[in-house]
């Protein structure tokens, strides 16, 4: 097992028993990268619900989002070594996510293109070969609230893919500029451009609200 | 930016950040130490020298593009190629046993017949025979009256040939026969043909030819073997060698 091959090296760093939430994501990095799992975990623990938050808005799909979020933390974990403390673990986990949320875009949009070959063939032919275009609704009532919420996210996945990051980051996520600039590796004129942007699009979308 | 627009923009900010979070399912740490435990560390390594993934097809498809560039500066020019065949005929009218006059299998023929009729004269070799034929359309006439001259070192084209009929008329004689036509009986030795007997009344016989003479020419033609090329045999003289001297007898 993956994570075994850690626990050699990390019986030293559990020597000093610490509470995970007491320390710094770069300590926790650290830790983890000396072997002790249970510092990894405090990293799952405290950005698994951010993650998925974000890449459910980003996504609009619950599941989708939950996989790519453990998409996400498997990656960090693999490439945990080569990690380096320039700059905040949460920008960088967030970019990852990021990545993993515009590449799944791309396959959906693909997916779409290829289901839509499907118009074309002869009628009696087995359509199950092709992946139905993804037109999921919104998950649980539980987890959208009002019809409000429902309209809103609804606006939110139908913005561009380089203005819905960036509003969702700033407004949802509550990143600062500067933040969301290195998440997205923008300057920071085009990060408070593009949102101010998205603002506008989502403020026609919810004419009705104003 | 008007008041209006901030407060819309405070209310779109509000709106967004009033959206309830979602939270990661309960089992999530589970699945992600399952994913985790059946997951291919190799597959999350970082590509070696990604940017090949788009410099190798692109230095391909460059490489591909010279190319066709170079050999089309560098190709053969096609009109300094002289055509040989424009003649629409199919092939097997033109091949026949008797070509006619003013075929180019005709003029090849004409050709080599009139090289042997004048050999010997006053002629120049590679020049093709003057004809009035005209040459037909099933050739350039560049393509056969310019071939290209290709002669050994030391040997003049314009150089007339000697006697040219003897040596059209060379045949191998049988010096044995031609000796015992003179009367004369000998035999081949490593110094030549050594008179054995000499026959009575014969012409040798006259002309004093003696057994052991070494017979050295005939007509002042050197026999050294068991024929010789000669045109015709007139049995006029011969070259002796005698006690080691060389005499020369005149034959009746």
């Amino acid at each position: 097992m993956a994570l075994d091959k850690k626990e050699n090296a990390g019986a030293e760093a559990r020597k000093t028993i610490v509470p995970a939430k007491d320390l710094s994501d770069h300590e926790l990095i650290e830790a983890a990268k000396n072997g002790d799992e249970t510092a990894f975990a405090g990293i799952v623990a405290r950005y698994k619900s951010q993650i998925t938050n974000y890449l459910y808005r980003f996504l609009n799909d619950y599941e989708e989002a939950v996989d790519l979020t453990q998409e996400t933390f498997i990656r960090v974990y693999f490439a945990i070594e080569r990690y380096h403390t320039d700059y905040a673990f949460s920008t960088y986990i967030y970019r990852i996510a990021t990545n993993l949320a515009i590449s799944e875009i791309r396959k959906r949009k693909r997916r779409k293109l290829i289901s839509m070959t499907g118009l074309f063939r002869f009628e009696g032919e087995d359509a199950q070969d092709f992946q139905p275009p993804d037109e999921k609704p919104l998950p649980d009532e539980d987890l959208l609230g009002d019809e409000q919420s429902r309209t809103i996210a609804k606006a939110i996945a139908t913005l561009p893919q380089k203005y819905r990051a960036p509003i969702i980051l700033r407004d949802v996520e509550g990143k600062s500029y500067d933040e969301v600039a290195q998440i997205l590796k923008l300057g920071l004129g085009t990060t408070k451009s593009r949102i101010s942007r998205a603002r506008g699009l989502l403020k026609e979308k919810l004419r009705h609200y104003f | 930016m008007t008041n209006k627009n901030l407060n819309e923009d405070e209310k779109i900010r509000q709106m967004l950040g009033g959206l309830k979070k979602v939270e990661a399912p309960k089992d999530f740490d589970f699945r992600l130490k399952a994913r985790i435990a059946a997951a291919n560390p190799k597959d999350f390594q970082p590509r070696s020298f990604p940017a090949l993934r788009i410099a190798a097809p692109l230095g391909l498809g460059l490489v591909v593009f010279a190319f066709f560039v170079v050999a089309g500066l560098f190709s053969v020019n096609d009109e300094s190629v002289p055509q040989v065949a424009l003649d629409p005929t199919p092939n097997a009218e033109r091949i026949t046993d008797q070509p006619s006059e003013n075929s180019l299998a005709a003029v090849i023929v004409n050709s080599d017949r009139a090289s042997a009729e004048n050999f010997g004269r006053e002629s120049k070799p590679n020049a093709l025979p003057k004809t009035n034929a005209p040459i037909s359309d099933a050739s350039r006439d560049s393509a056969v009256t310019a071939p290209n001259k290709f002669n050994p070192p030391g040997l003049d084209p314009n150089k007339s040939i000697e006697k040219p009929n003897d040596f059209m008329n060379l045949q191998p004689l049988a010096v044995k026969e031609m000796l015992s036509f003179l009367g004369i009986e000998a035999n081949l030795s490593r110094g030549g043909w050594r008179v054995q007997s000499v026959t009575q009344n014969s012409v040798a016989e006259r002309a004093d030819v003696k057994p052991n003479d070494v017979i050295k020419a005939i007509d002042d033609t050197k026999i050294a073997s068991e024929t010789v090329q000669k045109s015709s045999f007139e049995g006029k003289k011969l070259t002796v060698l005698r006690d080691g001297k060389t005499i020369e007898i005149a034959l009746q």
